[in-house]
């Protein structure tokens, strides 16, 4: 199926991103256990599961950077290559094809910074691992995060693909994602509000990704 | 010949908007900041209320002009007093009443807020206070041994248990508002900590391990429930019991005392201060001593029962209050001084100690310059939902539905100016359409209306493509060879 | 019914007033043509020209700014995946994913094409000798060339469409590609465009050719029409001729060029009234040549026409 040969050969083109991000998380998640990989002191192992600014700020902002790199990654390296004029010429419509690189993207950029954390997470809950409360309820935030990087990635998708001047307009988009990310991640209140305005930013962002994809020259 | 027209979509056309708006505010927000820092600032001056360690009551004066700053010492006639080491000019103790304040956790609070401490075993334990902030917040202590990192137990209204309290038998807490709120609910450390972290939550003693240390008191703490109650909690044993039961308590605070300002009989030789906590219920101030065991009582004033107001003992069984009110100029607020006795019986009153500006949020003396950074009708009226109201709805004592209404009608001429300016843009790009037929739509110029200068920069410049009309081929007869193929 | 004319075939490429433009700049100008099924059509034109972009309109990588294309018959933006099945693009430079093998570039390609013919891939990666498990970025330019034409002939298409295929390889390499590139895929029924600049190669394969000549397609015929109407009179004269006789402009001279004492008119359609234009100039003798392609081609879109100098030492020994 055409589907799986994208998403491997997807895969494939974002290991080297893959290899980076997934080593951090490790770095920090084996940190946060106790474990001082190469002596690096990212966290600590008495912070507060999912309480501390480990999993509040750096993770989430590590994670930002790791959803640039992604969106930008997979829409520059086919520019570079001219590798789209060989992809949009494959017999399926160019929004299937986009929604599977996107869900891939996706998929890499949630799994780095969800697999890892549940992991922490299901071993923070053992009793005697971690001198300190772990509340399910205080991974809330951290999955909201994660979730909401969403924006950024597609942002970044989106400034890869638009054809315009790097020091023109060609950044807005991603601008509009990491001032929303900033805001609408780091609040505590109106959960369910900020949720619904993330999923709706979501499909901004993929209406003008469908846009561009009809309305681009590609050459 | 076709039509020029203009390429968009709505998506690419919003994003590309808000985005301009983002860059240009924080744009504009840099360049008046290094502007600003090259202009000369205004002259300050900012007066507070002191007490010395004797007890003598001071203006602190601190003056300052760009990067030039100076502070001094003034009695309360003017006079200039110098003042050495010993003396340590303090605050008075800020102790707030039970108004009925507007409940500005109007939406939950998603995380339970985890406040982290040591006690003074010899093997010290990590203490956990956890504060769900729901209606009404709740709270419970859990508590670890660092060595082993288990749980050794809970600590509950009923004390301690091996089990997480039940909803019956955690703590119900004051509400929550503002960064230092366990300043007033929860008294583990003679020296008052401030919780400062992300969202303001987190607490900065959660940064690697727990710092603080439960010496106060040397083996309780208090907390103060949100039935203004006091509970004192073991942190040896985990037992709660409850600490002047016969108390309505309104505010708590850690306070010291120094030897002036308790009963010659009190203090032994070797000591110079006594720690104990200082509450504030209805009608008195308690201030209770928790090595000897003693307590002293003032009767607050009924002029002053429903205020706030910050307090110091003095010695002679006095007691001194700082009060403050807005003067007719709302711009302006004066600080005033009581002294009483102990029975509450006015003993002086200075009134307009210091006079200053109140340096509140004003929203409406600002609304041009916020226009200049978001000179848009709809990037304006946005600016406008999110601004916070909480000054003015405390000071104008209205709900902040109301205040932000409030707001709103104060800044109609700004958006009136912001409708026509964006009107007059669209107007322009009107023309422009017309005058090289690219075709254009209504909503975009309902969008150049709304968004004022960005909306007609990103129509007119980005997402505008003027396909022009086609060029005539210049010919060259008897040159080209075109022909036809033959069918088959 | 009895009397009615059969239904016209319909041309597997065809291009109606095809534009685009660039910072105002027409760099397609309307640009129509089409091509039968079948055919082998050679797409000419110098650098810039607008081959590419003519071609990546047709196949919608580009939107043009007027105009419209057909495949097949069907509105290029109108293509589904069953439409889009039957054509081939190798596009410029042939665009592969340069760290995969050609073993994982033929896995990833296979499960587009329900009509993927694997025996025929086989058999064309074995003419070529291609090592499967070698990445694309090792391999040469000639043989990413292969690969490309391997991928795009797997799939059976009706129509190839090629843009520049040898372009970057050496003469042996682009001759032997070309060679492969008829062998394997011509068939009864097959269309190939192909845009190049190698006016040999075109000539050795293409039935028809277009030439493109700053954005306007200017020629688009048959081969031997094309080489038959460009004509070259040779005027020869006793003296110099820089800049001192010229040829008067009259419809179906493309250009002149005064070379010493020669004057070389480049015609369409060499007749009477050229000849006597000639004449009237008084030559010493006039030669008509014919040429090939290459030079038909060279002189039909040459845009420099200005005479050669006469250098000092090239003069007589008394004129100095």
């Amino acid at each position: 199926m055409w589907s799986l040969a994208l998403i491997r050969k997807e895969f494939w083109q974002l290991l080297p991103l893959q290899i980076v991000g997934l080593g951090l998380m490790m770095l920090y998640v084996f940190s946060l256990c106790g474990f001082q990989p190469l002596n690096l002191s990212v966290a600590y192992p008495t912070d507060i599961p999912f309480f501390n600014y480990t999993t509040a700020n750096t993770i989430p902002i590590l994670g930002g950077c790791l959803a640039i790199l992604l969106g930008f990654w997979q829409t520059l390296s086919e520019s570079y290559r001219g590798t789209w004029l060989f992809l949009w010429h494959r017999p399926v419509s160019r929004m299937h094809v986009t929604m599977v690189k996107l869900l891939t993207g996706l998929g890499i950029l949630w799994g780095i910074l969800v697999l890892p954390m549940l992991v922490y997470a299901w071993w923070a809950s053992i009793p005697g691992n971690v001198p300190a409360p772990m509340l399910w309820e205080n991974t809330a935030m951290y999955w909201k995060s994660c979730f909401g990087l969403s924006m950024v990635y597609l942002s970044s998708f989106l400034c890869g693909l638009r054809q315009a001047r790097w020091h023109g307009s060609r950044l807005l988009p991603l601008i509009v994602a990491v001032a929303a990310a900033f805001t609408l991640l780091s609040t505590e209140y109106l959960y369910t509000a900020t949720l619904v305005l993330i999923i709706v930013i979501d499909c901004l962002f993929l209406a003008a990704i469908h846009y561009q994809l009809t309305h681009e020259d590609f050459s | 010949m076709s039509t020029p027209v203009i390429r968009k979509s709505w998506p690419v056309v919003a994003l590309l908007t808000v985005g301009l708006i983002i860059a240009y505010v924080f744009g504009a927000i840099i360049v008046s900041s290094i502007v600003s820092s090259f202009l000369p600032g205004p002259y300050r001056h900012q007066k507070s209320i002191v007490a010395t360690g004797s007890g003598e009551i001071l203006i602190q004066h601190y003056e300052y002009l760009n990067s030039d700053y100076e502070q001094y010492y003034t009695d309360l006639d003017g006079e200039r007093k110098e003042i050495t080491a010993t003396d340590s000019p303090q605050s008075l103790t800020h102790l707030s009443s039970l108004k009925d304040d507007e409940d500005y956790s109007s939406e939950q609070y998603r995380r339970r807020l985890i406040f982290a401490f040591l006690d003074r075993e010899q093997r010290p334990r990590k203490w956990y206070f956890i504060v769900e902030n729901d209606k009404p917040a709740t709270g419970y202590f859990e508590v670890y041994d660092p060595l082993t990192n288990r749980r050794l137990f809970f600590v509950g209204r009923q004390g301690r248990s091996e089990t997480r309290p039940t909803k019956s038998d955690v703590f119900e807490l004051p509400r929550i508002s503002g960064d230092y709120y366990l300043q007033s609910v929860l008294l583990i450390n003679e020296t008052p900590y401030y919780i400062n972290g992300i969202h303001g939550t987190i607490p900065s003693s959660s940064w690697g391990s727990a710092t603080r240390t439960g010496s106060l008191f040397d083996t309780f703490g208090f907390l103060r429930s949100g039935d203004n109650r006091v509970w004192q909690i073991n942190f040896i044993t985990g037992e709660v019991s409850p600490f002047l039961p016969e108390l309505r308590v309104h505010d708590m605070k850690q306070l010291t005392l120094n030897r002036e300002q308790l009963p010659a009989d009190w203090t032994q030789a070797d000591r110079r201060t006594e720690s104990g906590i200082i509450v504030r219920t209805e009608d008195a101030l308690v201030w209770y001593s928790l090595h000897e065991e003693k307590s002293l009582r003032a009767a607050i004033p009924k002029s002053l029962q429903q205020e706030d107001f910050s307090a110091r003992l003095q010695g002679d069984n006095r007691v001194v209050y700082l009060t403050s009110s807005d003067m007719e100029n709302q711009q302006l607020r004066e600080l005033n001084l009581l002294w009483t006795d102990f029975s509450g019986d006015t003993i002086d009153e200075k009134k307009g100690v210091i006079t200053q500006p109140t340096y509140q949020q004003n929203f409406q003396d600002n609304r041009w310059t916020a226009a200049a950074v978001v000179p848009g009708f709809l990037p304006f009226a946005s600016l406008l939902t999110i601004m916070p109201v909480d000054d003015l709805a405390q000071r104008e004592e209205i709900t902040q539905a109301e205040a932000r209404w409030l707001i709103v009608r104060q800044s109609t001429d700004v958006l009136l100016t912001l409708l026509v300016i964006g009107g007059l843009l669209a107007a322009w790009f009107y023309r422009a359409c017309h005058a090289r037929s690219v075709e254009f739509s209504w909503m975009g110029l309902a969008w150049i209306v709304l968004m004022g200068p960005f909306g007609y920069i990103i129509l007119r410049c980005v997402t505008w493509y003027r396909r022009p009309a086609l060029q005539p081929i210049e010919s060259r007869p008897g040159i080209d060879i075109i022909s036809l193929p033959q069918a088959g | 019914m009895i009397g009615e004319s059969p239904p016209k075939p319909v041309p597997a490429v065809e291009a109606i007033g095809l534009t685009k433009l660039y910072d105002g700049r027409p760099v397609v100008n309307q640009v129509s043509f089409q091509i039968p099924t079948g055919c082998v059509y050679g797409f000419l034109g110098c650098n810039g020209a607008g081959k590419s972009t003519t071609t990546k309109m047709l196949t919608g990588m580009v939107i043009p700014d007027s105009g419209s294309a057909r495949l097949l018959g069907h509105e290029v933006s109108d293509f589904n995946a069953e439409i889009r099945e039957r054509i081939a693009y190798i596009a410029e430079g042939h665009p592969l994913y340069s760290w995969m093998t050609i073993k994982e570039a033929v896995r990833f390609t296979r499960p587009f094409y329900k009509r993927w013919n694997d025996r025929l891939l086989e058999q064309v990666l074995d003419h070529f000798e291609l090592p499967m498990k070698r990445k694309i970025r090792r391999l040469s330019k000639g043989q990413q060339a292969q690969v490309s034409l391997a991928l795009a002939i797997a799939p059976q298409p009706e129509l190839l469409i090629m843009d520049d295929p040898t372009l970057g390889l050496d003469t042996v390499v682009r001759r032997e590609f070309l060679e492969s590139m008829i062998q394997i895929i011509q068939r009864q029924g097959r269309t190939i465009m192909f845009s190049s600049h190698i006016l040999g190669d075109v000539e050795r394969v293409a039935d028809r050719i277009g030439i493109m000549v700053d954005g306007v397609l200017r020629v688009d015929c048959a081969i031997d029409e094309f080489k038959q109407n460009i004509g070259k009179m040779v005027l020869e004269f006793d003296r110099p001729v820089n800049g001192s006789t010229s040829f008067p402009d009259v419809p179906g001279v493309v250009g002149t060029r005064s070379v010493l004492n020669q004057l070389e008119v480049i015609v369409v359609n060499i007749n009477d009234e050229h000849r006597r234009l000639a004449e009237e100039l008084k030559p010493r003798q006039i030669e008509v040549q014919s040429m090939n392609l290459e030079d038909s081609f060279l002189e039909y879109t040459r845009t420099n026409r200005k005479s050669v100098p006469v250098f000092v030492d090239q003069l007589p020994a008394e004129k100095v």
